[in-house]
């Protein structure tokens, strides 16, 4: 279940305190995402996770949302993944002093977060799922003389 | 050096092989299409647009007007490509343009000997009889340039796209000739990261021929070594550094080949061509403009003949490609670079004859006002030279360009007036006006010589000030920084010229005195657009197609507009050059274009059940930014067979249909029902749990801003549907005023994704869904609605495993209808199990038949101009609360009688037709209308067409009859206003009472 929790506020506590952190799992996952001021998504959220966010809406801290269904996720991996993303945005700046960030990548509302994965810098997107379906083409199209 | 072989920076070993109009020809690696034809001694390269002439090459960069050329074999083509850009590979195909059947001997150029009958604006005044689509045809296929790519080239090798890249920096500097190098080198000495672009294939300017020194050192070596050191660490840290930007701290990052071209949404639009052909798009916090300057045309008569060229050009071609005239070659100028370059390309083998210059000696030069002197630098120049056997005319001018299809011999007189003329045999003229300021961007500051620091020394050290004001205005430079000093640079005089617009001539021969030569465009069609009342830059330009080519004016435009002035005895500063536009550099059509084209030309959103519309017909089309099917092919046809086919099933029996694309946002708070009763017209704080209700939201002006349902999820949780379109916009407008509402406990979320909509309509439905939930969907009340938990035949178990039903009683049809909001996976094997239960589907087109008879809204309706009154909701109106936009409605001018009003019509007569868009007038005459046809279909349920119009409610009553004009179809048709709700408007069907 993917959960989306929007403070009344802009910072919640017990909840990442700058837009831009990511709580990440042991596993170098990341599961819970402050994009931005007031919101934060949990991708595939656990119980306890579930369970803390329930408990600052009955709190009254802010709202929680299935939204389910909402985003599509692709993961790019090492210097392909690097050169994917730098056709649409440039992630140094985009990610500079964060770990995650709400963009448009190929026109596509998305939500780009950074992965820990065995020391190596990697990328999670998130894309609006009726968006996604297109981008396979539309990236196709892209990197035609890059790939 | 070895006779016969040319020696150039640019050139590499190795022979490359390409074909010229059909001739072969070999090349050098590194050379450019001019070049290697020119060394072969190719003089024609192509012919002018308008009058066909024959054109040779005159500049050696992007700026060439005339020696431009179609690349590759058809239908793989790129035509306009200037041959002094185009590197040449083995196995090239190159084509000239405009001409037919050679370019030694074309018909058209026959047009050419009509004298003045092709003056600006011929086409204008003439081909009237029998009238203009007679000559279209001939026109279009005489006009234009080059061969445009086949259809058949999309999906070529040849026709990539570019790559898009994003790059971030402190400073762009864009040029990188020595200023630009200065600034770029001591930022990056500073901490900043900076990116460089220069539209050449190396950097260094002028110096790449100039005998200059820098710091004691070679110019251009200095200015290679200056930038290497930075830039090479960009290179250690990434395997491609092209893609992967990561320049640490203090790093200069070249583009070479890349053309700075436009701003756009705050970032620099930059394009490289050749084989890694790029669009790049750079954040900068800073720009320099380091753009350098333009050489500028002289005016004679026949300055178009092939064999005149510019002086810069020649001497590039000389020290890049090792290519000079071997003919007799005179220079012709205003200032003193001409006795430097003359000197140079002697040296290089060519045979200089003479120089022209237009000063004669001890006048006002610019040396002498920039020091006692500086004039004896030409008199030992001119005595260098002389000793030589180069005569040197001072105070002279070449007045006549002579000879036929190529420059045989140049008259030359005193710039004096005198009668006395000379005439001297060659077959090369090198010319120089002085230099100009090239375009630059509109944003950022001007450094070298662009900002007119002409010498090389000025240059430097404008450009090192520029790099180091960069550098404060960072806020990056510490107070003990230790900065590089300007580097001291000497190297050619100033080219400052001596003013000089054209040489003198009768007026009879000014149409022979060009300013653009694409467009065969001369003094003489300038004074026919002044007769014409076209005086300023703006209009002359359109009239006459100055500085409408490809090279957007940069040859001739400056001049070309000083000439104007001058015609019309003004100062040249009271006549301004046109208006620069973007892109300020010519680009391929492709790299606008990009990769978004067909299916990726912009966002399109698909549903769940995309797949399966397309795998049954359903043909999907982009409605905005979805993608949804119109019809189903099964069904007839066309979409309009297959509509009726379609709303008829629904009425008759029953249908099912995608509406998956209706926005849906979720609003959630103890706040949530205050909030949304200041979002609506209809007090949603008002429905009970389980309930929904039609929906109508304004903007802050009165207007409607889109409408839809609102249900009670709990007590503090609604969900909002919009209209398709709509999604975005509604979300927008709704965080715009919980942000103005501080301490407001609502929260709203986009869901629009997470839920699939299915609608299911007509008499036969209920008893399908009772078939699949087990339980009797009439139940519900209109407008209620169930969370489903529980299984569903043939579907799976709802309410479990993430999996969501919701089953609402409310429809857009006028049947009995609900809507079954389910998550994504369901919406397939749901969609599937309604089908087997006898429900086919209904497309976008019928949706529309069914909605138009019964009078409901969509965007054809709420325009954004229209209020709540004008809609016919004035119950809703006056049982709303304050809300956004409610005190507005009372404004006197909404009360007026001439506000539309929504009417539905139908043909007078019963049987004609008419079209949505037609104009409403009261007479069949008139020509003011009170009102326009917003939506029309044919319903076969009542055989006839109906619609829906907005008219003026003064003179639209119901009952009165007005006139359906369609003058684009030449179409009138007598219609008769009605109540908007053609079928069933007790709604009976509505309730389920068949």
């Amino acid at each position: 279940m993917d959960l989306e929790f929007v403070g009344f506020q802009s910072a919640v506590a017990g909840l990442p305190a700058v837009p831009g952190q990511v709580r990440y799992a042991d596993s170098g996952e990341p599961v819970l995402l402050h994009y931005a001021p007031g919101r934060w998504f949990a991708p595939a959220a656990d119980d306890s996770l579930r369970l803390q966010l329930e408990a600052l809406e009955a709190a009254g801290e802010g709202a929680l949302f299935d939204v389910t269904g909402k985003f599509r996720s692709w993961r790019l991996d090492g210097t392909e993944g690097r050169l994917w993303l730098a056709q649409q945005c440039e992630v140094a700046t985009v990610l500079a002093g964060r770990d995650c960030a709400a963009l448009t990548l190929f026109d596509c509302p998305a939500l780009l977060t950074k992965r820990q994965l065995d020391g190596h810098e990697n990328f999670v997107v998130w894309l609006a799922s009726s968006a996604a379906e297109a981008l396979p083409g539309s990236v196709a199209e892209c990197c035609k003389n890059t790939t | 050096m070895v006779p016969g072989v040319r020696y150039g920076t640019r050139l590499k070993d190795g022979p490359v092989r390409f074909t010229f109009d059909g001739r072969s020809f070999e090349g050098r690696q590194g050379d450019t299409a001019a070049s290697a034809l020119l060394a072969n001694g190719v003089v024609w390269f192509g012919r002018s647009v308008k009058s066909r002439r024959l054109r040779g090459v005159m500049t050696a960069g992007p700026e060439e007007p005339c020696a431009l050329l179609t690349v590759g074999e058809y239908p793989n083509v790129v035509p306009n490509v200037p041959a002094t850009e185009c590197v040449l590979h083995d196995g090239m195909v190159l084509r000239s343009q405009n001409r037919w059947p050679s370019l030694a001997f074309d018909l058209a150029s026959l047009l050419q000997w009509g004298g003045g009958l092709f003056t600006a604006g011929f086409y204008y005044k003439t081909f009237f009889l029998p009238g203009w689509r007679t000559f279209e045809p001939l026109i279009r296929r005489l006009a234009g340039l080059g061969l445009a790519p086949g259809p058949e080239a999309a999906d070529s090798a040849a026709n990539h796209p570019p790559a898009e890249e994003h790059l971030s920096c402190d400073l762009l500097v864009v040029g990188a000739g020595p200023a630009g190098l200065a600034a770029a080198r001591v930022a990056a000495r500073g901490g900043l990261q900076v990116v460089v672009v220069e539209r050449e294939l190396a950097i260094g300017g002028e110096t790449e021929f100039e005998e200059s020194v820098i710091d004691s050192q070679a110019a251009h070596h200095w200015l290679k070594a200056a930038i290497a050191s930075a830039a090479a660490r960009v290179r250690q840290g990434s395997r491609n550094p092209r893609r992967v930007p990561r320049p640490e701290l203090g790093s200069v990052r070249v583009l070479l080949q890349t053309t700075a071209v436009a701003i756009a949404s705050d970032s620099v639009v930059a394009y490289r061509e050749g084989n890694e052909a790029t669009n790049f798009r750079i954040h900068a916090r800073q720009v320099l403009n380091a753009v350098g300057v333009q050489e500028q045309p002289l005016i004679f008569v026949g300055n178009d003949l092939p064999g005149v060229q510019m002086q810069g050009a020649a001497e590039r071609f000389a020290a890049l490609y090792g290519w000079v005239p071997k003919e007799p070659l005179v220079l012709f100028g205003n200032h003193d670079r001409l006795y430097a370059s003359a000197l140079r390309l002697r040296g290089q083998g060519a045979r200089v004859v003479a120089i022209v210059d237009t000063r004669p000696f001890n006048a006002n030069s610019d040396h002498l006002r920039d020091g006692a002197g500086a004039d004896e630098w030409r008199r030992a120049a001119c005595s260098l030279l002389q000793a030589v056997g180069v005569e040197c005319l001072t105070g002279c001018t070449v007045r006549v360009a002579k000879g036929s299809r190529r420059l045989r011999s140049v008259e030359v007189v005193a710039t004096g007036g005198t009668a006395h003329t000379r005439e001297i045999r060659c077959e090369a003229l090198l010319m120089s006006g002085g230099w100009l300021p090239r375009r630059a961007l509109p944003v950022g500051s001007v450094v070298g010589a662009a900002a007119g620091a002409l010498d090389l020394a000025a240059a430097v050290a404008s450009g090192h000030a520029g790099g180091v004001a960069a550098l404060q205005q960072s806020g990056s430079l510490a107070a003990d920084a230790e900065l590089p000093l300007a580097p001291l640079a000497t190297g050619d005089p100033s080219p400052r010229a001596e003013t000089y617009l054209r040489s003198p001539c009768a007026t009879h021969e000014e149409k022979r005195q060009y300013l653009d030569l694409q467009n065969d465009v001369t003094v003489a069609d300038l004074r026919v657009a002044i007769a014409e009342g076209f005086t300023h830059i703006e209009h002359a330009k359109r009239y006459t197609t100055l500085g409408i080519g490809t090279d957007q004016g940069r040859w001739g435009g400056y001049v070309g507009a000083a000439i104007l002035a001058d015609l019309q005895g003004l100062p040249s500063a009271t006549v301004s050059t046109s208006k620069d536009r973007p892109p300020l550099a010519s680009v391929s059509l492709q790299a606008i274009a990009g990769w978004r084209v067909g299916e990726s030309f912009r966002l399109v959103r698909r549903t769940p059940l995309h797949d399966w519309h397309v795998a049954h017909g359903g043909n999907p089309e982009p409605m905005g930014l979805w993608f949804r099917p119109r019809f189903y092919a099964v069904n007839g046809k066309d979409a309009a067979t297959a509509a009726v086919v379609e709303a008829g099933r629904v009425r008759s029996s029953g249908g099912i249909a995608d509406c998956s694309t209706l926005g849906k946002l979720e609003i959630a708070g103890p706040d949530a029902a205050k909030f949304l009763d200041e979002i609506y017209l209809s007090r949603p704080s008002t429905l009970a749990v389980g309930r929904s209700r039609y929906a109508v939201q304004l903007r802050e002006d009165g207007m409607v801003l889109d409408d839809g349902l609102v249900l009670r999820l709990a007590e503090d949780r609604f969900l909002a549907t919009t209209s398709s379109g709509h999604g975005l916009h509604v979300l927008s407008h709704l965080e715009h005023h919980r942000a103005h509402r501080a301490g407001l406990r609502v929260s709203i979320a986009d869901v629009t994704d997470c839920w699939a909509v299915i609608a299911v309509a007509g008499r036969t439905v209920a008893d399908v869904l009772q078939t699949l939930l087990g339980r009797d969907p009439r139940e519900l009340s209109p407008m209620a609605f169930w969370d489903w938990s529980g299984l569903v035949q043939g579907v799976g178990v709802a309410g479990q495993g993430g999996q969501r039903l919701r089953v609402l009683r409310a429809g857009f049809s006028g049947e009995l209808s609900f809507e079954l909001h389910c998550s994504p996976a369901l919406a397939l094997p749901l969609w599937e199990a309604l089908q087997v239960g006898g429900l086919e589907p209904y497309g976008l087109d019928a949706l529309d038949i069914l909605r138009v008879e019964k009078g409901y809204l969509t965007t054809s309706e709420i325009t954004g101009q229209v209020t709540p009154l004008d809609l016919g909701m004035e119950a809703m109106v006056t049982k709303a609360g304050p809300c956004i936009g409610h005190e507005l409605l009372q404004r006197p001018a909404f009360h007026e009688p001439q506000r539309p009003r929504l009417v539905g019509l139908r043909a007078a007569d019963g049987q004609s037709s008419f079209l949505a868009g037609s104009q409403l007038t009261v007479g069949p005459a008139d020509r003011v209308p009170v009102g326009y046809v917003t939506s029309s279909v044919f319903s076969a349920q009542l055989g006839e067409t109906v619609a829906l119009a907005l008219a003026a409610r003064d003179v639209a009553p119901l009952g009165t009859v007005l006139w359906a004009r369609d003058p684009l179809r030449g179409r009138e048709v007598q219609v008769s206003v009605e109540s908007p709700v053609h079928f069933d408007a007790a709604g009976e069907r509505l309730r389920g009472r068949y």
